[in-house]
């Protein structure tokens, strides 16, 4: 009885081996998608649950605030600069227009810390034009990249994983390097000594998008320079940048296709 | 109430939880034990299956999970059969490799602070359960 057990145990662990190395056979994607559309809309419910518990503390209120009103402040001589803007684009013909086509997807799931997730499971995937390496975004803010995509879910990798790298570009004085993950927090690294960098400046995306839309989309938000570590000696500086988005919080976001 | 239900219903309810708000191996080292301590055809199955649909839920390669459960669980009855002892330590020093083999290569990031009292507290609960029904030292191994 034993033993036949022990075979039972060994047959199936076989057929476990099979599934794992042929795991991109068809019938297995198959199942796959079909038991992420069945179990799609539970996760999302448990997930949104999980996340609608009271979390901010309340010194991140009263500093989220205080942010707030600096960049209330920020928005009006920016809707100055929009207007000059749009009298030189017109001026000169150019479209401006968006031309990027966006999709919404539910977060429905995480890995990682509960505060500060290394990255996100959103349940949108092949079927739906998703492919590895696309640009995750909400609103201007870059929320990461997509690493693995199966049928209808992807994993989203963020700025604060290990396995993130991208290259950024500073907004004031346009400086490069390299943004990377460091798991408490984002590094602009790689930044020549030569070129400026400031506290709380604006990192953004450099861009590198390729021919069939996958990559990063220029000019996202991907957060600001909150401490700057500079050595004499050293031909390189890095920061800390500090993202604005709350990862954890994160219920929608937005893949860019095109 | 019967443990093998209440065990059952924990690998469902970890299926979902384990591949949406929490990330820690919670399917792995139930399906385990389960296959441990119940050794039945039936059990062996919705086990299998359980890890699969997981597998799907938490974009992991699709039998990821399965493999390291059964192969964990294959090794562990190959053990037990050679020495015909209920050695507590070496199983919880086992599964507690396995698992953190398993988490690595599933995907799994946590502190190892965090993981060694998660697991600690797992474990307890579940030998508190074995040693009630005295599974470990007659049944089990």
């Amino acid at each position: 009885m034993r033993k036949r057990l022990s075979i039972t145990l060994f047959i199936l662990l076989c057929v476990s081996v099979l599934i794992f190395v042929n795991n991109s056979f068809s019938v297995f994607a198959f199942f796959s998608g079909t038991m992420q559309r069945i179990f799609s809309s539970p996760k999302r419910i448990l997930y949104g649950i999980s996340k609608s518990f009271p979390g901010v503390k309340k010194d991140e209120m009263s500093s989220l605030k205080k942010e707030n009103k600096r960049l209330v402040e920020k928005m009006v001589d920016y809707d100055k600069l929009r207007k000059e803007n749009n009298a030189l684009v017109s001026q000169f013909k150019e479209s401006n227009e968006n031309s990027q086509k966006l999709t919404p997807a539910s977060v429905v799931g995480f890995s990682g810390k509960e505060l500060t997730p290394f990255s996100i499971t959103i349940d949108r995937g092949s079927s739906d034009g998703v492919k590895k390496d696309m640009s995750v975004v909400s609103s201007k803010h870059l929320v990461g990249y997509t690493t693995i995509v199966s049928p209808h879910f992807s994993e989203v990798i963020l700025p604060v994983s290990k396995k993130f790298s991208i290259l950024a570009i500073t907004q004031q004085n346009g400086s490069e390097g390299i943004v990377r993950g460091e798991e408490d927090f984002i590094l602009f690294d790689h930044v020549l000594t030569t070129e400026a960098l400031l506290e709380g400046e604006l990192v953004l995306t450099k861009g590198n998008l390729k021919m069939d839309g996958t990559g990063i989309v220029p000019d996202l938000i991907i957060g600001k320079v909150v401490r700057v570590s500079k050595v004499a000696t050293n031909p390189f500086q890095n920061a800390e940048i500090e993202s604005m988005i709350n990862f954890s919080k994160l219920t929608t976001v937005f893949v860019v296709l095109e | 109430m019967n443990i093998r239900y209440v065990l059952l219903f924990l690998l469902v309810l970890a299926v979902f939880i384990d591949s949406t708000i929490v990330s820690f191996p919670f399917v792995f080292i139930i399906s385990v034990f389960l296959l441990m301590l119940f050794k039945k055809k039936r059990v062996y199955l919705f086990v299998f299956l359980s890890t699969l649909i997981f597998d799907s839920l938490s974009t992991n390669p699709l039998g990821v999970t399965t493999v390291g459960v059964f192969a964990t669980s294959f090794l562990i009855s190959m053990y037990s059969r050679q020495l015909h002892a209920a050695d507590i330590f070496f199983l919880t020093v086992f599964i507690f490799i396995a698992s953190f083999v398993y988490g690595n290569f599933a995907g799994y990031t946590l502190s190892p602070l965090l993981y060694i009292s998660t697991f600690i507290v797992v474990l307890i609960l579940f030998f508190t359960l074995y040693s009630k029904r005295g599974v470990i030292s007659e049944r089990s191994l």
